[in-house]
């Protein structure tokens, strides 16, 4: 990252600590704490579909296994926060290996189908091993996180906690995308077979690809479960994995900020939607449809393309 | 053994109505390569709009069939006008990110379709109005529900209809033209914006139909699309993604293979069979049983 990229994230993320400070109210943190979970799956899903040019449509797969591992290890054997989350992460990376191997050499189309056959595989998963996971009803009462004796149980504090990972994990993704080994992600969307003939493994970039996302989407998943103390498998339905593709999408495929934006917009549509009542699930899919059309590129992507125009006309 | 006909015959029913729905998908899949995630909720309004027509305004069944087809192919036509084309338009260039995109588009599509129906028709299940005979068909022992043979029947004339359209008028002709070589087909003379807008108005009166003849089995509900959308797509990936006889074969298969998994397993594992077959076709044939394997070349 050059110091410019530095001078701004250290502005954004400063920025956004004072925000609890400005009497904020408990539900707007709680929601600002979720855009921040969502941003951290959806990094992980623009390496995948915005770099690497692969589908995933099953990625709420992974972060409900993040999610139960933690709540599970924390609630009933009783293991401090890091453990949960260090076990989430990990088991998060062994499902995706397990998954991204034999799945990543399908494309499009039946990627995508593939994936969403995973996905659902997962939540059958959670609902029938009852003893395990609490069946349908989910786990409730799941502690509140700590770290050496600190807990984590206002409002105020979990936002500092998600924002804190959500930065550290944005630092991860930004200095790999921009590294000289982050081109090869690009190298082989844009051609597998040119990538391959450059001495790229192709097979082994787009499993690296989806494994660092399981491991963000596992990571996001053990937060949300601190967050909100109760899980059940209704959370991770196929439509939640459309909710990351979403994102991703609206805010710019490919684009580095895009998971940010794209997190941030549709968590606010959502929001701000809830007064149309019944219509609002309607307003919705109408206004993505709009979008898709509008603005293939995604938000990011479309005021790039405006600066780049701009500036290309002043030159 | 009785028990095993008993579920093979609703197997068959079953599976015809997977058949269309996999011929629902192969259809936008051969001509643009493209799978169309609302083709679920397509099927969906077939079903409601088959009780509306039968229950309110009192059409004959044959009548709300073809009348449904209809209504849902011109929505078909109207998706592919307004949220195909300026996406694939504006796309051309970049295949990759139009695929994301037309799947994005497409979700937006059955999220406000199933959003209207829940709107319209209300949240419940609505049950199908009694227009079969309800006594059953009896022999030796055997029972099978008289709308069983409707289903089956409905969904073998259509699929005859589907291959005379294809095979015998020009309008077919030029379809199947466009979907072996778009550019080929555009110099002799065929319309692609037209051929599109056919390709997706076939697909969504098919499915339409797929949902009517289930809606008449049972009943109807919005998010029902998403059920029957994996396992029409199973059955078209067991059959061969794109192939039109594939999609029959693979939807009977599928129907069969859950009916018999419910006759001498258990009724618990039967969405899972549809599961467990979709991934082991895509790991070990994605091509299907009727396609061969492709191999790309540099």
């Amino acid at each position: 990252m050059t110091a410019r990229h530095k001078g701004w994230f250290i502005f954004v993320v400063l920025a956004l600590a004072v925000v609890p400070k400005l009497g904020t109210n408990p539900y707007a943190l709680h929601v600002l704490s979720l855009v921040g979970i969502y941003a951290i799956v959806t990094m992980g899903l623009n390496l995948v579909f915005g770099y690497t040019g692969q589908i995933s449509l099953g990625h709420a797969a992974y972060f409900a296994v993040g999610a139960y591992t933690s709540g599970i290890l924390t609630l009933q054997l009783g293991a401090p926060f890091a453990v949960g989350m260090i076990a989430a992460v990990a088991l998060a990376v062994v499902l995706g290996l397990l998954v991204g191997i034999p799945s990543l050499k399908l494309e499009g189309s039946y990627l995508a189908m593939a994936t969403i056959g995973f996905g659902e595989i997962v939540k059958m998963l959670l609902v029938n091993w009852e003893h395990v996971t609490g069946g349908p009803a989910g786990i409730s009462r799941i502690p509140h996180p700590g770290i050496l004796g600190f807990t984590f149980n206002t409002a105020d504090a979990k936002f500092y906690l998600i924002l804190t990972f959500s930065a550290v994990a944005w630092l991860l993704y930004a200095n790999l995308l921009m590294s000289h080994y982050g081109t090869r992600f690009i190298a082989v969307r844009d051609s597998a077979k040119a990538a391959a003939g450059m001495g790229i493994d192709v097979r082994r970039t787009k499993i690296q690809a989806f494994v660092f996302s399981t491991a963000y989407a596992g990571m996001a998943g053990a937060l949300y479960a601190h967050l909100n103390r109760y899980i059940a498998p209704d959370a991770f339905h196929l439509g939640e994995s459309i909710n990351f593709l979403l994102i991703v999408v609206v805010g710019g495929m490919g684009t580095l900020l895009g998971p940010l934006m794209g997190s941030a917009i549709i968590v606010y549509l959502r929001e701000s939607l809830l007064v149309l009542k019944d219509y609002n699930m309607l307003i919705f899919g109408l206004i993505l449809m709009v979008l898709m059309v509008f603005m293939p590129r995604g938000l990011v992507g479309s005021a790039q393309l405006l600066v780049s125009k701009w500036r290309r006309r002043r030159a | 053994m009785l028990e095993a006909i008993q579920q093979a015959a609703t197997g068959l029913a079953i599976g015809s109505v997977y058949a269309l729905v996999a011929l629902a998908f192969s259809v936008t899949v051969r001509a643009l390569n493209q799978i169309n995630f609302a083709t679920g909720e397509l099927f969906m309004l077939g079903a409601y709009l088959g009780i509306t027509l039968t229950a309110t305004i009192g059409f004959p069944f044959w009548v709300a069939v073809i009348a449904t087809a209809i209504a849902v192919s011109v929505i078909g036509v109207l998706f592919e006008k307004i949220a195909y084309r300026p996406l694939f338009r504006a796309n051309a260039g970049h295949p990759g990110r139009l695929h994301i995109l037309i799947i994005c588009s497409t979700i937006g599509t059955s999220i406000f379709l199933q959003n209207a129906a829940m709107l319209i028709w209300g949240a419940q299940a609505l049950p199908f109005p009694k227009v079969f005979d309800p006594e059953p068909f009896r022999f030796q022992g055997i029972v099978i529900p008289v709308e069983y043979f409707w289903v089956t029947g409905v969904a073998m004339v259509l699929m005859g209809a589907l291959n005379v359209f294809l095979q015998g008028t020009w309008i077919g002709k030029g379809l199947r033209a466009a979907a072996q070589d778009r550019e080929t087909a555009a110099l002799m003379g065929v319309s692609l914006p037209a051929a599109d807008s056919w390709t997706f108005g076939v697909s969504a009166g098919i499915g339409a139909v797929g949902g009517l003849l289930i809606g008449a089995m049972s009943f109807a509900y919005p998010t029902m699309g998403a059920a029957f959308v994996l396992k029409g797509f199973t059955a078209a990936i067991m059959g061969g993604l794109g192939s039109i006889r594939g999609a029959i074969v693979g939807g009977f298969l599928l129907g069969l293979a859950e009916s018999l998994v419910i006759a001498f397993i258990s009724s618990v594992y039967k969405d899972v069979v549809a599961f467990a077959l979709l991934l082991v076709f895509l790991q070990f044939r994605p091509t299907g049983l009727l396609l061969k394997p492709v191999q790309t070349r540099v």
